[in-house]
């Protein structure tokens, strides 16, 4: 089929979904708003395949497939179109979002089905999957802002989607300013690109971009430094990550499919995009690698000590951006990229999950409030299980080979360093104790909740996602077995997505030679740490159920504090926000009605007294009049007496 | 003959309301007058050509000859839009105002038609007198929609406006003056044609102030950046805004804005050239210095009406800057974003209008779930929301990147700082929409049967809602019109001229008027001679 075709349907029927829905927004037939939507996405799902199939027969992974629509804006160094490229990098992804995003779709009808406004909420998500195959099919950097934005905005509206709660509203608000932040960076980091290189097209810039750039003051290096904080903003990392967590206030669906699995890696996957051009900047990649690392690390702290089973998943998320980041700026560009996609798997079962069990509970969200739920909801229970193991990287499973082969990199490869593999390691072991934890409060042990509760598993559209998703997060990390591993396995499988992705990615050299024993000791370390950490989690919270409390007494401050998530929240609130509200309104009150309205008053007040003083002169008093004639007769005559001379 | 059929077709419509009695005649004249006076203007595009810098469908006469005063009148790339979106709005008002205005309806539309005549003569006027002229008589139908049709503390807010706008105007005027007198020497003959300014090269002495290019340079700088406004001169705007009645706010800020800023692209930038050079940084910092001010003051204002006005200096600010960047991109986003400001501000003024108009209230802290209670009012305030912070496929968007590109390519440091106005922008209205839309119904809310937007409300906003789409979508339908006139403008900065295009339908009309205006130059001349020659 005509590829032009495939990519205007893949681009356009969200679109149309989201008209659809969107101008019936008053219509409550969840059904019919859910069905449009599910069609639109799979519709674009289709075309993806398609396309990739496409790809696949006619070039390989080196070739691409480029569509241009029109020209968008024509002006002096902005010469940008709408084009459109299907590659090696954007397949991966198209068919991640694509795929997840049908499947959320799908477990969307029966999540909302008590909802009001349902076809407001498909709207919004189909309009996110539209600006989501923007940003990542977009041939350029001003095309993927688009997309950038509007992922945002779709955020934004999805967060807040019950906005009558002041709380939520606010929420949304925080997620879009935050994210302002970071696109301000972006700006700035396309701004110095189009300036040094002339261009935003993704393709020159991976063809032009110069040889490694020292100092930190080099345009390459400010340009990709912006632009991370672009990513730190949408891709919530720190300093900016503060919204992610805050964002779970919208409905759980929106949690998996944006918050977890798509927008949230945009970031990740911009970095790699440019990978070309980050790799000419040592110094960013330092200072990516070090973010996300501690990102990665931090974030699970937080997560071990919260209640909330969307909160303790949302700083999951957060750390494991942060592991993707730590391999970009480690050069492991197809690791980053391979985690993203074992991630959006796991982490979308894990959230969809979350939210049968809340739609289960009546929308609890505590987990002290649940527990023995495995009998209630068997579906939900294995599949969350198969996905508690993905996690915490035990094998087979997807997440083990990324997040091994991240941890392998971060050892390895010139860019890295044993202390960044040993902060990736602890966290690894935070992770696995955090996950368990939450696996043995939600599901194992006794039940905590009150008799009204009658847990029950929803309908086949919201199981049917959770069994495909399982299904993925068991076997999508097999296309890309590490070699060490491969030759050992029967029939020698190769790293698939290392091969796919090569083309595009510009790698650092690793060092030569046989690194067998040290690769395995290592992956045998990260995987018994991992192990450990779950059991001494199982130990804690099913066999002695009430020493987690007795800890936690004696941490005293330390747990406070972590468990008010290092109270930086609050640290922004008071030495950030409030300090600008108040100067504000100082600005408002003392230099605008103060100051400059005072200095007006001053000048009319001034001409008002002249003109009264002058009036005084014109008293109707002749004789005053006949001085002032004299006087100025006088005065002309010497004037005229001491010039004409 | 085009031109002055646009300009003054307005007038005759004035007239006309003047002859009738009832209010529904008055309204329903009125819509259809604007909108035909909208479609003979769009005759302009039919007859303007893309590829040339050159002034267009130019009418020129004799008038006040003795010093080369001529009623001159021409279209080109930096006024075009500019004309457009004046005959644009006014009908969109008069459709908004339908039924806020309820006294004195034939007054208030005579007003409006003659405010349109005043303004679009002030984007057509090449002749600087005529400009002048044109200039300061839209203040006078403004001070009436203030004082007349406005709020409790009227008269003070259209005083204050009124000096604020003299104020500047006195200090144009003398430059404009000056201006004729040096023509002479150069020309050999008085003219107050803009055209011949430009070829005045007043002299310029790097670093000194006292210098006649200078001097002249912020005369006219001084009028329009208080127009703009630009910081610090902007505080007569809040408080017009706030007391003016919703279709004064919306023609305030849609088009008398522009006035300002077009003045700057017309006058400022393009005659003093050295001044630009060595004094443009003032006007950088103070463009700079609004756009997070105004940001900041926004953020906390207790009424809607006052917010919005801050975020148009914050938002004017970024067309400041654009122009100082001097470079296609800044110059082209600074035209864009007029047009932007335009669109999206008189949208959030009327949107602010007709909440106004149900509750009687503008305090954000009484409203609350309005999005529950409107749902069809929240769309159109969001996506006319959306257009003021910027989000891209919105005209917005178009205009902000432009100028912050420009600025940054510039070289200069200013977009560092300018860059926070895309942070704050969101943060105030977002702010806002937050608190009038979201969380549970809010006092006022509560005590009022409220009911969603109206068939005619809906028709007031669709024109709207297009434009922001279609400018953030296809903004090359916009930008390739003026490109010939901005390109020319930056290449030539120094030494700029402007050729009149003789290869229009009022070809003959020109030559003959020219032939006119050459006679009258000389007698003016002659003149002055003979004044001296017999002193």
């Amino acid at each position: 089929m005509n590829t032009t075709f495939l990519v205007a349907l893949l681009l356009l029927a969200p679109l149309m979904g989201f008209l659809f829905n969107g101008i019936r927004f008053r219509s409550t037939s969840y059904k019919l708003a859910g069905t449009i939507a599910t069609l639109a996405s799979a519709t674009s799902f289709l075309s993806a395949l398609l396309l990739v199939g496409t790809l696949i027969r006619s070039e390989g992974p080196s070739g691409s497939i480029q569509v241009t629509f029109f020209e968008w804006i024509r002006l002096g160094s902005v010469q940008v179109s709408a084009r459109f490229v299907i590659d090696a990098l954007s397949s991966v992804m198209v068919l991640v979002v694509t795929g997840i995003g049908s499947l959320i779709h799908l477990f969307s009808i029966g999540y909302m089905s008590h909802d009001p406004r349902p076809s407001k909420y498909f709207a919004y998500l189909n309009f996110f999957l539209f600006n989501m195959l923007l940003l990542i099919l977009g041939s350029n950097l001003l095309i993927m802002f688009i997309g950038w934005e509007g992922v945002g905005l779709c955020s934004y509206l999805l967060i807040g989607f019950w906005f009558t709660d002041r709380e939520k509203a606010a929420a949304g608000m925080k997620a879009f300013v935050t994210n302002r932040i970071g696109d301000a960076g972006f700006l700035l980091g396309m701004f110095f690109l189009l300036f040094t290189f002339g261009t935003l097209e993704f393709s020159e810039l991976g063809m032009l971009a110069p040889t490694p750039e020292m100092g930190w003051l080099g345009p390459v290096t400010l340009a990709t430094l912006f632009l991370f904080v672009g990513a730190t903003g949408k891709s919530a990392q720190i300093p900016l990550y503060v919204w992610l967590p805050d964002a779970m206030a919208g409905p759980t669906p929106v949690s998996a499919l944006i918050h977890a699995a798509t927008m949230v890696t945009a970031g990740v996957y911009m970095i790699v995009r440019l990978n070309p051009l980050f790799m000419a900047a040592p110094n960013t990649m330092l200072v990516i690698a070090t973010i996300g690392g501690a990102t990665a690390f931090f974030a699970a702290t937080i997560g071990l000590t919260q209640w909330d089973i969307k909160k303790v998943l949302a700083y999951s998320t957060v750390s494991q951006l942060g592991y993707m980041f730590l391999a970009a700026g480690v050069g492991a560009f197809g690791a980053a990229i391979f985690h993203l996609m074992t991630h959006a798997f796991f982490k979308a079962l894990l959230f969809l999950g979350s939210g049968s069990v809340i739609h289960a509970m009546s929308d609890e969200q505590d987990i002290r409030k649940m527990g023995g739920l495995r009998p209630h909801l068997p579906i939900t229970h294995t599949t969350f299980f198969l996905g508690w193991l993905a996690i915490i990287g035990i094998p087979p499973l997807a997440g083990f080979f990324s997040k091994d082969e991240i941890l392998w990199m971060a050892f390895h490869s010139p860019r890295g360093h044993w202390t960044l593999w040993m902060v990736g390691v602890l966290g690894a072991a935070l992770t696995a104790f955090y996950m368990t934890r939450l696996m043995a409060l939600t599901f194992w042990g006794k039940s905590r909740f009150g008799h009204d509760h009658h847990p029950h598993e929803g309908p086949w559209t919201m199981a049917l996602p959770l069994i495909v998703l399982a299904f993925f997060s068991v076997v999508a990390g097999w296309i890309g077995i590490p070699h060490v591993l491969g030759k050992m396995l029967p029939g020698h499988p190769a790293n698939l997505l290392e091969e796919w992705l090569k083309p595009l990615l510009t790698l650092p050299l690793l060092a030569e030679g046989d690194h067998t024993v040290i690769e395995m000791s290592l992956m045998s370390i990260s995987v018994c740490v991992a192990g450990l950490s779950a059991f001494l989690a199982y130990y804690f919270y099913i066999v002695k159920p009430d020493l987690p409390a007795k800890i936690a007494a004696s941490l005293g401050g330390l747990y406070t504090l972590v468990l008010n998530k290092y109270r930086v929240d609050e640290f922004y609130q008071s030495k950030l926000i409030s300090p600008l509200v108040e100067a504000s309104k100082g600005l408002w009150v003392y230099v605008d009605v103060e100051f400059i309205d005072r200095i007006s008053y001053w000048i009319t007040d001034l001409f008002r007294e002249v003109g009264k003083e002058l009036r005084e002169i014109q008293n109707g008093n002749i004789q005053n009049y006949i001085m002032y004639i004299s006087i100025g007769i006088v005065s002309v005559m010497i004037v005229v007496l001491t010039l004409g001379r | 003959m085009v031109l002055s059929l646009v300009t003054f077709l307005p007038t005759v419509f004035a007239l006309i309301l003047m002859l009738t009695r009832s209010d529904k005649m008055v309204r329903l004249l009125a819509l259809i007058f604007g909108w035909s006076e909208f479609f003979i203007s769009a005759a302009i595009l039919t007859k303007f050509k893309t590829g040339t810098p050159s002034l267009q469908l130019v009418e020129r006469y004799a008038w006040i000859s003795d010093f080369g005063i001529t009623y001159f009148l021409g279209v080109d790339g930096l006024s075009l839009w500019l004309v457009l979106l004046t005959t644009f709005l006014t009908p969109i008002i008069i459709l908004g105002s339908w039924t806020s205005i309820r006294e004195r309806v034939k007054g208030f539309h005579i007003s409006l038609f003659i405010l349109e005549t005043a303004m679009l003569g002030t984007f057509l006027a090449m002749d600087s007198v005529l400009f002048y002229l044109f200039w300061e008589l839209s203040l006078i139908p403004m001070y009436f929609m203030v004082g007349i049709w406005g709020g409790p503390r009227r008269i003070y807010a259209t005083v204050k406006f009124f000096i604020f706008t003299m104020l500047g105007s006195v200090f144009m005027l003398l430059a404009i003056i000056y201006m004729i007198y040096q023509t002479a020497d150069v020309a050999g003959y008085y003219s107050a044609s803009i055209l011949d300014f430009y070829n005045l090269s007043l002299p310029f002495v790097a670093g000194e102030f006292l210098t006649p290019q200078t001097l002249c340079f912020l005369a006219f700088s001084i009028a329009f950046a208080i127009k703009v406004p630009l910081f610090p001169l902007h505080t007569w705007l809040p408080d017009a805004h706030v007391e003016a009645p919703t279709p004064g706010s919306v023609i305030l800020a849609g088009v008398m804005l522009k006035m300002g800023t077009y003045g700057f692209l017309r006058f400022s930038i393009p005659m003093f050239p050295e001044a630009v050079q060595n004094w443009g940084w003032i006007f950088l910092i103070a463009a700079t210095v609004g756009i997070i001010y105004g940001a900041l003051v926004a953020m906390v204002q207790p009424d809607m009406k006052k917010l919005v006005a801050y975020s148009s200096v914050s938002h004017m600010g970024y067309v400041l800057l654009g122009l100082f960047a001097l470079n296609i991109e800044g110059m082209a986003g600074a035209l864009f974003q007029m047009l932007n400001h335009g669109v999206s501000t008189g949208a959030l003024f009327l949107l602010v209008g007709m909440i106004y108009e149900r509750t009687h209230s503008r305090e954000i802290k009484r409203y609350g779930g309005l999005a529950a209670n409107l749902p069809l009012f929240a769309i159109f305030f969001f996506i006319i929301t959306l257009s003021s912070i910027a989000v891209p496929m919105t005209n917005g968007f178009i205009g902000e990147y432009l100028i912050l590109l420009g600025s940054f390519l510039s070289g200069e440091i200013f977009v560092y700082f300018a860059i926070l106005g895309v942070v704050l922008g969101a943060v105030y209205m977002l702010w806002m929409y937050k608190n009038v839309f979201f969380g549970t119904d809010g006092e006022i809310v509560k005590h009022h049967k409220l009911e969603d937007m109206n068939m005619r409300e809906i028709c007031v906003m669709i024109p709207l809602v297009v434009l922001v789409f279609w400018m953030g979508i296809k903004p090359n339908h916009f930008l390739d019109w003026s490109k010939s006139s901005l390109d020319h403008l930056v290449q030539n900065q120094k030494g700029y001229q402007l050729t009149v295009d003789l290869d229009t339908k009022s070809q003959d009309v020109v030559q003959k008027s020219d032939h006119d205006s050459i006679v009258g130059h000389q007698t003016s001349y002659d003149s002055s001679r003979s004044y001296e020659a017999e002193r």
